[in-house]
C-alpha cells in the first residue's frame, strides 16, 4: 500500500510559537491570580472564616427560609465578626463522605448532620474532636446519650422517622390498617407501590428506615429482616435522597403518596397548607407491632473536626447552635424537636408524631452491635435489593458451560477435516 | 561480532548524544508522575494490612455477588450500546463515503460535535429533552391527555443505551465512512466489468477493506461505554452501575478502599486488552501480517485459542447475557471468515468519484426519500440535544418565560442604579467560597495549564523515544516503552481520580495545594492524545532533510529549529487543542479528587443537575459547549483530520 501523500505543510515560525507560549502561560498566570482573589470576596486576614459543610434542606424548608438562616447564621457572624461559609451537599451521607475524603487536609470546621448512625462510621475515621457545650446541661439527656455520650457530636435536633402520606389518596378504603400501620402491611404489592424511600447508602433518612425495619424484624418480631425487603424489591421506589424522595411524593404524576420521611411533617403541612382549616393534608405514621408503637429515632448532631484553625470560633458556634435561640428556630425550619429542652415548641407541633409516645428501637440495638453490624447490614441490603433474598453460593463456573463442549468439538472436526481434505 | 560492533556503535551514540540524556531525565519524572498512581492502586489491590502480597482482596472483589452483577451489566450495556452505535452510524457512513451533496463536509464536521461534548452535557441535554420535565414529554403528555411521562430517562437500561449510542455514533461516522472512501476503486470496476451481483460484490469486495475499521469503532465504542462514569452515575440510579460508578461508591460511601482498587485493577486489565485489539485493527491490513509473522505459527495458534477461550469464559463467568454471547459469537465468525479472504491489492488509492445525491433523485425516488429520511433524522438526533441545551440556558420550564437575567445572575452580574455591577457571590450548592465565575476560571486556569505541560510532554516524549535508537534497540525495553504509551490510555478516569487521592493522601499536601493532583490527573488524560498527535506529524518529517543539514554542518538546534519544527509545529498545535478541550470536559477523575474550591464547570453542571437547577446547569453547559466546539474546529483547521480518538 501506498504511503498517505505528504501534505505541504504550512509551519508556524518559531518566532510566533514563543509568542504564543508566553501569551499562554502569562494569561494562566493572571487567571490563576484573579481566581483565587475572586475566591475569597470578602475576605481579610482579619475577619476569621468558619467553613461549614451540611445538608442542603438544613432550615431550609420555613416560613421564610432566608430569614431562618440570616437569624441561624448572618446572626452569628454579626455576634462574632467572622464569616460564616455554607457548603451543601445532597444528604448528611455525601457530608461525611467529603469530610473523611478531606481528612487529611481538612477544609472546613464543623460538620452539621452526623446522626445517631453515621457517628459509628465517623469515630471509626477519627475525623471529629470532641467538645462539650456550654448548654449541655439544657440539652436532653436521653438524646445525648443516644447520639454520643462522649461529646464527639454536639445533638441539635432529634425526630422520629415515619411513613408519611397524603390523606386524600391513602385512607381506609385503599389501605385499611393506615392508622395502625404494621410494617408486614407494607409487604402488600399495593401497598408497597404507594411508597417512596431513600437509599441507606447515601441518605441518612434512609439509613434510619433501613433500621427501623431491621429493628421490628430482628428485635421484634424474631425474623429475618432480608425478608421484608426481599418480598418488597420490586414494588418501592428507592430515591438517593431525602430531597429527591420528597419531589416524588410531591409529584401527582409519579403516584407514590407515600414517602419514608420524618413524624413533624403533618406539622409542616398544618403550618403551610392547613392552618385556615384547622387540619392537615397529610398524616404520619410509625410502626404498630403487637399493640405498641415502635420507631426509629434519629438524632443530629455537629462537630468539630479535626485540624480546625478556628477552634474558639467553632466552639462558640456549637455554643450558638444548640442555643435556645436557634433552638426556637428549629421546629419550624428544619422541622425537628430541639435538642434543648427550654426551647418552646410552637403551635403546629401539636398534629406532630411525640416522640415519648413511641417505643424506640435505638434502645434495643447496643452500641457495639451497631458499630459491627452495619457495614454488613448495608451491603447485605444491596444485595438483597439487586439480587433478590435467595443469592445462590457463587458457583465458579455456571452449567451453560457446557454448551461449549459440542461446539469445541464441531471446530475440531471440522479442522482435522479440511487439513486431510488439504493434504489429499 | 556483530553484536559487539553494534555495542561499539550504540556506546559511542551514548557518549555522543549525552543530548539525550538531558531528554530523558524529565521524561523519567514524568514517568514517574503517571505511575505512582497506578502504583498505589496496586499496593491496595495486593497487599494486605501486614504487608504480605495476597490476592485475597481481588478474589473478594470478583466473587462479591453484586460485584458480579455490575460487572455483567458493564459488559451487556456497553455491548448492546456499540451493536446499536454501529446500526446507527452505517447507514450514515455509507452516505457519507458514497455520495456528494452541498454541504457534506460541513454536515460531517456538525455531526461529530456530540463527541466532542463532556459526557455530563450529553447527559442534560438528554434531560432537557426527555427527562421527567423534559420537552418531549411534556409535549407528548398534553398531546395524548396522559398522566404520566411516557418516556423514562432516568433509571432505565434503553435511558443509558440511548445516551450511550448518541456519544458514539461520530466515532463510526468518521472511522467506517473514510475506511470505505479509501476503499480500492480498481477491484469495484473490475468486479462490475466481471458481473458480480451486488451482495456478491459487497461480500467479496468492499466488505473485507472496512470491517477492520467497522471492528475498531465497534471496539472503541465497547471501550467508552465500558468505562462509562458521568451518564451512568446521573441516570443509573441503584440497579445500574458501572465499575466505574461501583468504585466511586465503593470508595466514597463504603471507605473500602482495598476492594475499590481490586475492582479498579480488574478493569484495567480489560480496557488494556481492548485497547491493545484496537490499536491492532485500527492499523492496515499488510501491517498486521507484519505482526503476525513475527510470531512463530504455534504461538499464534495459542494466542488466538487463549483470546477466544478467556473471552468466552469470562463472559460466562459474569453470566452475560447468552443471547449476546450468541450475537457476539456471530458477529465475531462473520468477521472472521469474510472480513479477511481478499488481501489488498497494491494499486493506487484515489478518492472515488462520488454519487451525486441530486442524480439519484430522478432515475432512484425511493433511495433518495430514505437516504434524506436518514440524514434529517440522525441530524435531529444529534443535535437536538445540543439545541435544547442553547435553549434552556435562557428559557424557564418552571415558569414557561424567557429568563435571561438568570445568565447574568448566575454569572454574578448585578443592574441597579449605579448601572452594572459585577460582584460574584458565593453558590451554596457549588460550595464554600465558590461562586459560578470561581468554576470557570478554575476550568481555564486547568485547561491552561494542562495545555501547556501536555504539548511540553508530549514533544519532549515523542523526540526522546524517536531519537534515542539506544533505548530501542533493547526487545524488553522497546516492549515497556510502547507499553507505557498504552498504559496513560487505558487507564479510565475513575482510576485515575482513584490513585491520584491515594498518592496524595501518602504525599499530604496543604489544601491550598489542592490543584497539582487534579492538574496531575488531566494531564494523563491528555498526554496520550498529545502524543499521539505530534507522533503522526513527526513521522511527516523527512529525514533524509535532517541528515543533508547534518552532512552541511548545522547544530544539532538549528536543524530542530528550521526542519523539524515547522513541520511538527500545526500537530503541535492540534494537540495541545486536543488537551484544552480534553480538560475543559474531564469529569470523573475532577469529581473523585476536587475539592469544593478547585471544582470544574463540569462538576458545577452536575451539582445543579443533581439539584435540579436546570437552567443554571445549562448555562455552564453552553459556555462549555462553545468552547468545546471552537476547539474541535481548531483541530480541524489545523488540517489534523484523521482523529486519534
Amino acid at each position: 500500500m501506498i504511503k498517505d501523500v505528504i501534505k505541504p505543510v504550512r509551519g508556524i515560525p518559531l518566532k510566533w510559537t514563543l509568542v504564543i507560549v508566553v501569551l499562554i502561560v502569562s494569561a494562566s498566570l493572571i487567571i490563576a491570580q484573579v481566581s483565587i482573589a475572586s475566591g475569597h470576596p470578602n475576605s481579610t486576614h482579619l475577619t476569621p472564616t468558619l467553613t461549614i459543610y451540611t445538608y442542603d434542606s438544613l432550615i431550609n424548608w420555613g416560613l421564610n427560609a432566608t430569614e431562618a438562616n440570616n437569624r441561624v447564621f448572618d446572626a452569628f457572624e454579626a455576634q462574632e465578626d467572622c464569616i460564616i461559609e455554607l457548603e451543601y451537599f445532597d444528604d448528611a451521607n455525601s457530608v461525611l463522605a467529603k469530610a473523611v475524603a478531606e481528612k487529611n487536609s481538612p477544609k472546613a470546621d464543623i460538620i452539621i448532620g452526623i446522626d445517631n448512625v453515621l457517628i459509628y462510621e465517623a469515630l471509626a475515621q477519627e475525623i471529629l474532636i470532641p467538645y462539650e457545650a456550654s448548654t449541655l446541661s439544657d440539652l436532653s439527656e436521653s438524646v445525648i446519650n443516644g447520639l454520643d455520650p462522649d461529646h464527639y457530636v454536639t445533638p441539635y435536633d432529634y425526630g422520629l422517622i415515619a411513613i408519611i402520606y397524603h390523606k386524600h389518596l391513602v385512607n381506609s378504603s385503599n389501605v385499611p390498617t393506615i392508622d395502625t400501620l404494621k410494617l408486614n402491611d407494607l409487604l402488600d404489592p399495593k401497598v408497597a407501590q404507594m411508597l417512596v424511600t431513600e437509599d441507606p447508602t447515601l441518605s441518612s433518612t434512609g439509613l434510619g428506615f433501613l433500621m427501623w425495619t431491621i429493628g421490628v424484624y430482628e428485635k421484634v418480631l424474631n425474623k429475618d429482616w432480608e425478608l421484608w425487603w426481599n418480598d418488597t424489591r420490586n414494588d418501592i421506589q428507592v430515591e438517593d435522597s431525602w430531597g429527591d424522595a420528597f419531589d416524588v411524593f410531591y409529584t401527582p404524576a409519579a403516584n407514590r403518596p407515600m414517602v419514608v420521611s420524618y413524624g413533624t411533617d403533618p406539622a409542616y403541612d398544618y403550618l403551610f397548607y392547613g392552618e385556615p382549616y384547622n387540619t392537615t393534608y397529610i398524616g404520619a405514621t410509625v410502626s404498630h407491632e403487637n399493640d405498641s408503637n415502635y420507631g426509629w429515632l434519629q438524632i443530629e448532631g455537629l462537630g468539630i473536626l479535626k485540624g480546625t484553625k478556628n477552634l474558639g470560633l467553632a466552639q462558640k458556634f456549637i455554643d450558638w447552635f444548640t442555643g435556645v435561640t436557634v433552638q426556637e428556630i428549629i421546629p419550624e425550619n428544619n422541622w425537628m424537636y430541639p435538642a434543648n429542652e427550654l426551647a418552646k415548641l410552637p403551635e403546629s407541633y401539636k398534629y406532630a408524631i411525640d416522640p415519648t409516645t413511641v417505643t424506640p428501637l435505638n434502645d434495643l440495638f447496643t452500641p457495639d452491635e451497631m458499630e459491627k453490624s452495619l457495614d454488613k447490614w448495608l451491603d447485605t441490603w444491596g444485595q438483597v435489593m439487586i439480587l433478590g433474598y435467595t443469592i445462590a453460593e457463587p458457583t465458579l463456573f455456571p452449567p451453560s458451560l457446557f454448551i461449549l463442549i459440542p461446539m469445541i468439538l464441531v471446530v475440531i472436526r471440522r479442522k482435522t477435516r479440511r487439513k486431510s481434505s488439504l493434504s489429499d | 561480532m556483530v553484536q559487539a560492533l553494534q555495542n561499539e556503535v550504540s556506546k559511542k551514540k551514548i557518549v555522543n548524544k549525552s543530548f539525550n540524556l538531558i531528554l530523558v531525565t524529565p521524561l523519567l519524572i514524568s514517568f514517574l508522575f503517571f505511575y505512582m498512581p497506578l502504583i498505589f492502586i496496586l499496593i491496595d489491590a495486593v497487599l494486605s494490612a501486614s504487608g504480605a502480597i495476597t490476592l485475597e482482596f481481588m478474589r473478594d472483589a470478583l466473587v462479591d455477588p453484586l460485584n458480579r452483577y455490575f460487572i455483567q451489566f458493564t459488559i451487556n450495556q456497553a455491548v448492546i450500546s456499540s451493536i446499536i452505535t454501529i446500526i446507527i452510524g452505517l447507514p450514515g457512513a455509507y452516505i457519507f463515503a458514497k455520495f456528494q451533496f452541498t454541504g457534506d463536509r460541513a454536515l460531517k464536521t456538525i455531526l461529530t460535535v456530540p463527541f466532542v461534548l463532556p459526557p455530563i452535557v450529553v447527559v442534560l441535554g438528554f434531560v432537557l429533552l426527555i427527562g421527567p420535565n423534559g420537552i418531549l414529554n411534556s409535549f407528548l403528555m398534553a398531546f395524548f391527555n396522559l398522566k404520566s411521562p411516557p418516556i423514562h430517562l432516568y433509571k432505565t437500561f434503553e435511558g443509558i443505551i440511548l445516551v450511550h449510542a448518541f456519544y458514539n455514533v461520530p466515532i463510526v461516522l468518521h472511522l467506517v465512512s473514510s475506511a470505505w472512501t479509501k476503499a480500492n476503486v480498481d477491484m469495484e470496476e473490475v468486479a462490475t466489468t466481471l458481473g458480480s451481483r451486488k451482495f456478491h460484490f459487497f461480500r467479496y469486495v468492499t466488505f473485507p477493506q472496512i470491517s477492520s475499521a467497522i471492528l475498531a469503532s465497534g471496539i472503541l465504542t465497547f471501550l467508552y461505554c465500558f468505562t462509562s462514569f458521568a451518564v451512568v452515575l446521573s441516570l443509573g440510579g441503584i440497579q445500574f452501575k458501572t465499575l466505574e460508578v461501583q468504585i466511586y461508591s465503593l470508595f466514597h460511601y463504603r471507605y473500602d478502599y482495598h476492594q475499590a482498587a481490586a475492582l479498579a485493577l480488574f478493569q484495567l486489565l480489560i480496557t488494556s486488552i481492548l485497547i491493545i485489539l484496537y490499536l491492532y485493527f485500527s492499523e492496515p491490513v499488510f501491517k498486521r501480517e507484519g505482526f503476525k509473522t513475527f510470531f512463530p505459527p504455534i504461538w499464534i495458534k495459542l494466542i488466538q485459542f487463549l483470546v477466544i477461550g478467556g473471552i468466552i469464559l469470562f463472559f460466562l463467568y459474569f453470566r452475560v447475557n447468552i443471547i449476546l454471547i450468541f450475537l457476539l459469537g456471530l458477529i465475531g465468525g462473520g468477521f472472521w471468515k469474510y472480513g479477511r479472504t481478499t488481501p489488498l491489492t497494491i494499486g493506487e488509492i484515489r478518492q472515488r468519484s462520488k454519487m451525486k445525491l441530486r442524480g439519484l433523485l430522478s432515475n432512484e425516488k425511493f433511495r433518495f426519500c430514505i437516504i434524506i429520511i436518514y440524514i434529517a433524522s440522525i441530524t435531529i438526533f444529534l443535535l437536538s440535544p445540543i439545541v435544547i441545551i442553547f435553549f434552556s440556558a435562557f428559557y424557564d420550564r418552571m415558569t414557561n418565560k424567557w429568563n435571561i437575567d438568570a445568565f447574568f445572575r448566575l454569572l454574578g452580574f448585578r443592574f441597579n442604579e449605579n448601572g452594572l455591577l459585577w460582584i460574584p457571590k458565593s453558590n451554596p450548592a457549588l460550595g464554600a467560597n465558590t461562586s459560578a465565575i470561581n468554576l470557570i476560571f478554575n476550568s481555564l486556569f486547568f485547561a491552561l495549564v494542562t495545555l501547556t505541560l501536555s504539548a511540553f510532554f508530549g514533544v519532549l516524549s515523542i523526540y526522546a523515544i524517536r531519537r534515542s535508537e539506544f533505548l530501542g534497540q533493547h526487545q524488553v525495553i522497546a516492549l515497556i516503552i510502547s507499553w507505557s504509551f498504552i498504559l496513560p490510555l487505558v487507564t479510565s478516569s475513575i482510576t485515575i481520580g482513584l490513585g491520584m487521592l491515594r498518592t496524595f493522601g501518602f504525599i499530604r499536601i496543604s489544601s491550598q495545594d489542592a490543584w497539582i493532583p487534579i492538574i496531575l490527573a488531566h494531564l494523563i488524560a491528555a498526554y496520550p492524545f498529545v502524543s499521539r498527535t505530534v507522533s503522526t506529524a513527526y513521522n511527516k518529517i523527512d529525514f533524509g532533510l535532517i541528515e543533508i543539514g547534518k552532512t552541511l554542518g548545522a547544530s544539532r538546534w538549528y536543524i530542530f529549529r528550521n526542519i523539524e519544527f515547522p513541520i511538527i509545529s500545526s500537530g503541535i498545535l492540534a494537540g495541545a487543542t486536543f488537551a484544552l478541550a480534553i480538560s475543559f470536559g474531564e469529569f470523573g477523575a475532577t469529581y473523585f479528587i476536587a475539592r469544593s474550591e478547585f471544582t470544574t464547570m463540569t462538576i458545577g453542571i452536575y451539582k445543579f443537575l443533581n439539584l435540579r437547577q436546570l437552567q443554571n446547569s445549562a448555562i455552564m453547559a453552553s459556555i462549555l459547549i462553545l468552547v468545546c466546539i471552537a476547539a474541535f474546529l481548531l483541530v480541524q483547521k489545523l488540517g489534523e483530520d484523521e482523529f486519534h480518538f
